[in-house]
């Protein structure tokens, strides 16, 4: 069925705002616009013309950002249970904890005479460890405290704990 | 009854509107507003997340049938969804009497 401009420029602007797993967004725009094509239907029964039929359709579904806003709700509501969302935390935190225990501990070697070039390297790399570990998990923790809102929050908590997961890959090989 | 009222209470009225049968989205609200004389200001937009969530909840089905070319979702009442309208209907009549009764100053 042919659509018409006011359904395809209503239906663009619910998809930009949808926040919500391809599959439900591919439901709910379908959804959407078989009721559109239904209400427009009735009133075009009823005697509207087309046009006027599509603008009591669109007004009766409600605006744009409003439908968007009760899909993205109800994801939210469904996505966030419990401790699954904290599980990003998990990788960037096994970089952090040792990294900083190591650096702790590598500062008992300071002694009156210094530290050898070898206790040196050492440190300098707990220190690294520790940081980007660090910065990766307040980066992990940030993201999934936006991601109640934000479905792109809680990609980017992803991201973070893959890169974690890397470095601690690479060391482990190495 | 403005939009706002109905919040918590569309679960509920999508059950009852499935009682007489399986239904699209559209035929749903139709249905609601039939009932209600018009009264019920329903954002049709609100109809399908609670329907979504009626269905994982697993008080509604929903299957998709190819009509006149268009693919279109039906959805109907499970014996979950039976029994848990029986439930709200119960839970409804209470808070109903419950406010008459504050309304009337308890006469």
């Amino acid at each position: 069925m042919k659509r018409d401009k006011g359904t395809t420029a209503y239906l663009r602007s619910v998809r930009s705002l949808l926040d919500v797993p391809w599959r439900e967004r591919r439901r709910a725009l379908e959804e959407i616009e078989n009721h559109l094509d239904d209400s427009r239907a009735s009133h075009v029964a009823a005697g509207a013309v087309p046009d006027e039929a599509t603008a009591h359709a669109i007004a009766e579904l409600g605006p744009a950002a409003a439908v968007a806003a009760s899909f993205n709700e109800k994801t939210a509501t469904t996505d966030n249970a419990g401790a699954v969302r904290w599980l990003p935390m998990l990788p960037p935190l096994l970089v952090f904890v040792p990294a900083a225990a190591c650096l702790l501990y590598g500062l008992t070697w300071i002694r009156a005479d210094g530290l050898t070039s070898g206790a040196r390297v050492a440190l300098r790399s707990y220190l690294l460890g520790s940081l980007v570990g660090g910065g990766l998990s307040v980066g992990a923790y940030v993201s999934i405290r936006r991601g109640a809102a934000h479905r792109a929050s809680r990609r980017t908590a992803w991201l973070f704990s893959g890169c974690a997961l890397l470095l601690v890959m690479t060391s482990l090989v190495r | 009854m403005e939009a706002d009222q109905l919040r918590g209470h569309l679960g509920m009225l999508l059950l009852a509107a499935l009682q007489t049968g399986p239904a699209h989205g559209y035929a749903l609200g139709a249905e609601l507003r039939r009932r209600s004389d018009g009264h019920l200001v329903l954002v049709e937009g609100s109809l399908y997340p609670a329907l979504h969530r009626l269905e994982e909840a697993g008080m509604v089905a929903s299957c998709t049938e190819t009509a006149d070319g268009r693919r279109r979702r039906r959805y109907e009442l499970t014996a979950n969804g039976k029994a848990a309208l029986t439930v709200e209907k119960r839970k409804w009549q209470l808070f109903k009497g419950s406010v008459d009764a504050i309304l009337e100053g308890g006469a």
